[in-house]
């Protein structure tokens, strides 16, 4: 995936912005990082982030080489089949968007907004730190002799939250999920409100012990299709939650 | 469900890493520049109770001139009643008494090495072992034991065992920099409290799971506050030779010195006398930390002569007094063991003499929330006029023991005391207390103690207390009691709003079944902390009461506001960074924020240890980097001053097209001694734009390009400025 994304950013540079430029899965990391993360995620106001805030970064104390990190912000979306879509943005800029981490230093990146952000609904971006390897000086003047290596890359969600939630039991079903090629037997679910929700777990009505695990985040505004699982039969209780509030959705599957 | 379910759905590409362990302690750094400084500190408390008011007030004022230190402290007390509308008796006298003591009135400076200090004047000397604390005015010559990182090596209680339900990292930090990391897989995770010694002290353990939640595991208080470990070879020691309070009205000339060294890193010996003329006292411990679960051990012994009696005591004029306590267990089974026993005059006397009574508190009562004037202490009124006397009732044995158990949430403890003193009545108690955590926040308690006092009938005290948020910041508290057949109750509410930094404002309303009642405002603002409390009760009436504390510090022209000056003060100048929070390595949170003028003072500061502080620009234009050196140390009684200048810088992003060939491999762009990767857009970064140079060699495994940047002018307030250099031409 990352490589299509290379392919679509080696354009030029005007045609970047606006443009899809990948997906980034959310599972396992692809290599072991040197850098710590102390903050999961960023959950500002419109207002702290046009001020900016800190996102600090520590370099691991066994790291034996500094290494350079690349922290930029895009934008994220949703598909419905619940991928992650970053797209390049000017909403969000970050400083430096290049840093060098040494072993065991404490550093941290600014993370501003550039234009003002209403606070009527959610807006979401992420931060992506890509990590580098270190150049080696003699590599540069006498023979280069980088290896190619995978890099390390972290998303961090960034969250700029509504003054209040606005509506409550945000979570419609907008039928099951059709086209080719699909599973049969999801749902779509759309999140109405102007804050994100996750879907914790489905349980049959017919059989309350029966309760299947979920944990699908859908970020305002988006659709996701949710699977609905063998062991869940007849009508359908959805329980999920927002920020402040958790509810039951029940739906009659035929 | 809450907030932080929402946020652990939204972490899920955390990269883990391997474990690492901290190799070394900070070491020793440079101190920072040396400044003169000079601080004045205020701490009232005033009231109107009964109708008639009372002040207490401290003032503290000082000045670090280089090497120098002058420090006077005292305080002046006007009270009425032995006040304290919950908890203490209802005025009795009318009497109001005025009150003054100069209790530290000193100069000091290094002599011979940076770590001894020599005082001229009155000080208190600290308690330690077996001799209590004591006046004296005089000289005294005091080494502070350091390890080889410049720090007190304190041993530190961390045992920890907990549930994980997930696999993750334990870390313990300190601040920002993390000295420990271990990987745990799900299941009971338990770990040796051995890996935290060599450790810095201070610091906070948590463990972040994999799902990106984030727990922080509570160290257990223990003997700490007591247990002094040494590391092996280290030795602190305080002699000091002048006049103390006597027992005769009159200063009595004294000798007293205390040394403790360290064996071993699990052994410290600490021992040190006290003569004057009217008594003379030796104290001798030793501290050990055992092996395991099997905890921490203490031991004192010492002895008190009484050298000169007043007319009509007939006490016992020697004896000898021994303690020992044992701490052990982790955090789900463990106990404490007390044994103390008094020879004869076991005890080392206290001595009050009217002159030196106690002012009683104005209005004070730190369960309001609001604390008198804190260098003025209050308790019982002493009679005036009365002569001199041991006023203690020393103790004869001492038997204490507790044991606790956690599990699941729930803690029990049960404790057991027998108590026998030289005047009053044995005293004998046992009592368990139960509690735990009802639908996550809300806590519960029952306690249930039994007591003998003497002959009398033994008495049954019962209590429960429920405690449930309401709300984000407000805390709800009942609680029911039963003290020997009587029952009372009362209902709290109590909140916090942090509006900012150095901006808190706190509140706590209360109502007693017998009809007291009490609401407490305080509010933190600029170095300035005010509070103000009105009392109700059936029998004292309507009481008033408030206090006011705070410090300003002046140093480089400047008066800069501090809510309580240290012994060590640094005073931090960013002029071009007004309200920038200012972050140290001994504190999560922000230290402190420059003011208007870009000024503010640290106070506290760890002494001789390495410190870095970060003034952070992250309300400042983007681009504005922070030019100085903040990584240094303070010693006691020294003022610095830092002053960090910024300057701005322009990024840039430069895009291009890589040779074909160069496609799919590492690249960098050399920019000076700083290469920089050539990221997966195609582009890479430069920090500061004047750095840039008109061509720039692109590097890669196989080989080289060079790009030619062309001129493009820029608005200096664009964020994100870029140009497209076109083709790298392969050399």
């Amino acid at each position: 995936m990352w490589t299509r994304e290379n392919a679509l950013f080696n354009r030029s540079a005007p045609a970047v912005l606006g443009v899809l430029v990948g997906v980034v899965a959310l599972t396992a990391p692809i290599a072991s990082s040197a850098v710590t993360f102390q903050k999961t995620s960023i959950i500002v106001t419109p207002a702290e982030l046009a001020k900016g805030v800190d996102y600090p970064l520590i370099g691991l104390i066994d790291q034996k080489a500094p290494v350079f990190l690349s922290i930029r912000a895009y934008a994220w979306s949703q598909t419905p089949d619940n991928q992650m879509i970053l797209t390049p943005t000017t909403d969000i800029t970050t400083f430096p968007q290049l840093l060098r981490v040494d072993a065991g230093a404490n550093t941290s990146v600014r993370v501003q907004s550039t234009r003002s952000l209403d606070d009527t609904s959610e807006h979401y971006y992420r931060l992506v730190l890509e990590e580098f390897p270190p150049l080696e000086t003699k590599a540069v003047k006498v023979v280069p002799t980088v290896q190619i290596r995978s890099r390390p890359r972290v998303t961090v969600p960034i969250v700029v939250a509504p003054a209040r939630e606005e509506r409550r039991e945000p979570l419609e079903i907008t039928g099951p999920r059709s086209g080719a090629g699909s599973p049969s037997g999801s749902l779509m679910l759309h999140n109405t409100g102007n804050t994100v929700l996750v879907v914790k777990s489905l349980a049959s009505t017919v059989s309350p012990a029966t309760r299947v695990p979920v944990g699908v985040t859908i970020l305002a505004g988006s659709t996701i299709a949710v699977p609905l699982p063998k062991a869940i039969s007849g009508d359908v209780e959805i329980i999920y939650s927002t920020a402040k509030n958790s509810y039951v959705l029940r739906h009659a599957v035929h | 469900m809450g907030a932080p379910s929402v946020i652990l759905a939204l972490c899920g590409s955390l990269t883990w890493s391997s474990i690492s362990v901290a190799a070394d302690m900070p070491g020793s750094t440079a101190e920072y520049p040396k400044a003169d400084l000079g601080y004045l500190s205020y701490d009232a408390a005033f009231g109107v109770f009964g109708g008639r008011p009372t002040v207490s007030a401290s003032l503290e004022a000082g000045l670090r001139l280089g090497d120098n230190a002058f420090d006077v402290q005292g305080f002046l007390s006007t009270s009425y009643a032995t006040s304290c509308p919950f908890g203490c008796v209802v005025p009795r006298s009318a009497e109001t008494v005025v009150t003054g003591q100069i209790n530290t009135f000193a100069y000091r400076r290094h002599f011979f090495d940076e770590k001894l200090f020599l005082t001229v004047g009155r000080r208190n000397a600290p308690p330690d072992g077996e001799l209590p604390g004591e006046r004296i005015d005089g000289l005294s010559l005091v080494k502070q034991n350091l390890d080889a990182n410049g720090a007190l090596n304190l041993a530190d209680v961390r045992r920890l065992s907990f549930y994980a339900p997930l696999g993750g990292v334990l870390s313990y930090r300190v601040a920002d920099r993390i000295y420990y990391q271990k990987a745990i897989d799900p299941g009971l995770v338990s770990v040796d409290s051995s890996i935290f010694d060599r450790l810095p002290a201070g610091g906070i353990t948590e463990v972040t799971f994999t799902d990106g939640r984030k727990i922080v595991i509570p160290a257990r208080s223990s003997l700490q506050s007591r247990l002094l470990l040494y590391a092996p070879g280290t030795y602190s020691f305080d002699v000091s030779a002048g006049t103390t309070p006597g027992l005769n009205e009159a200063y009595a000339p004294a000798l007293r010195g205390v040394g403790r060294i360290g064996v071993t890193s699990e052994l410290t010996l600490g021992g040190g006398g006290e003569l004057t003329s009217d008594f003379s006292r030796q104290s001798l411990d030793v501290s050990v930390k055992l092996p395991g679960h099997f905890g921490y051990a203490q031991a004192g012994a010492g002895g008190t002569q009484l050298l000169h009696v007043l007319p009509g005591y007939a006490g016992p004029r020697s004896g000898v007094s021994i303690e020992a306590e044992w701490q052990f267990g982790s955090n789900q089974l463990g106990g404490d063991l007390l044994v103390r026993r008094n020879f004869g005059l076991g005890e080392p006397p206290t001595i009050v003499r009217p002159r030196d009574a106690v002012p009683a508190c104005p209005v004070a009562d730190p369960s309001f929330g609001l604390s008198p004037a804190s260098a003025a202490p209050c308790g019982p009124l002493a009679s005036p006029g009365s002569r001199a006397l041991i006023q203690s009732d020393p103790i004869r044995s001492q038997i204490r023991a507790s044991l606790y158990a956690a599990a699941r949430g729930v803690s029990l403890t049960v404790n057991a005391e027998v108590d026998t003193n030289l005047l009053t009545p044995p005293l004998r108690s046992v009592g368990l207390r139960l509690g735990g955590r009802l639908y996550r926040r809300a806590t519960w308690a029952i306690f249930a103690q039994g007591s003998k006092f003497g002959p009398d009938r033994p008495r049954f005290d019962l209590g429960l207390t429920f405690s449930t948020p309401l709300g984000r910041s407000v805390q709800a508290n009942v609680s029911v009691e039963n003290e020997g057949g009587q029952t009372s109750g009362d209902v709290q509410v109590s909140g916090a709003r942090s509006i900012d930094l150095q901006n808190d404002l706190r509140y706590n309303a209360r109502v007693a079944t017998d009809g007291r009642a009490a609401l407490t405002v305080d509010r933190d603002f600029l170095g300035v902390s005010a509070g103000a409390a009105v009392i109700v009760g059936p029998v004292s009436g309507v009481a008033v009461a408030g206090t006011l504390r705070g410090g300003i510090v002046f140093g480089d022209g400047h008066v800069v506001s501090v809510r309580q000056p240290g012994d060590s003060l640094l005073l931090l100048k960013a002029p071009g960074l007004p309200h920038a929070e200012v972050f140290d390595t001994s504190a999560t949170y922000p230290k402190t924020r420059l003011d208007e003028a870009g000024y503010a003072v640290i106070a506290n500061l760890a002494p001789y240890r390495s410190t870095t502080l970060r003034v952070s620009a992250a309300k400042a234009p983007i681009g504005t980097m922070v030019n100085g050196d903040l990584i240094g140390s303070v010693q006691p009684g020294r003022g610095y001053e830092i002053t960090l200048s910024t300057r701005r810088i322009h990024p840039i992003r430069i895009f291009f097209r890589l040779p074909s060939v160069g496609q799919g491999l590492d690249a960098y762009a050399v920019i000076g001694d700083a290469p920089a990767p050539v990221e997966s857009d195609g582009s890479f970064y430069v920090e500061d734009s004047t750095r840039l140079t008109p061509h720039v060699i692109i590097v890669w495994s196989s080989g080289t390009c060079l790009l030619t940047i062309p001129a493009t002018p820029r608005a200096d307030d664009t964020a994100d400025f870029h140009v497209d250099a076109g083709e790298c031409v392969v050399q």
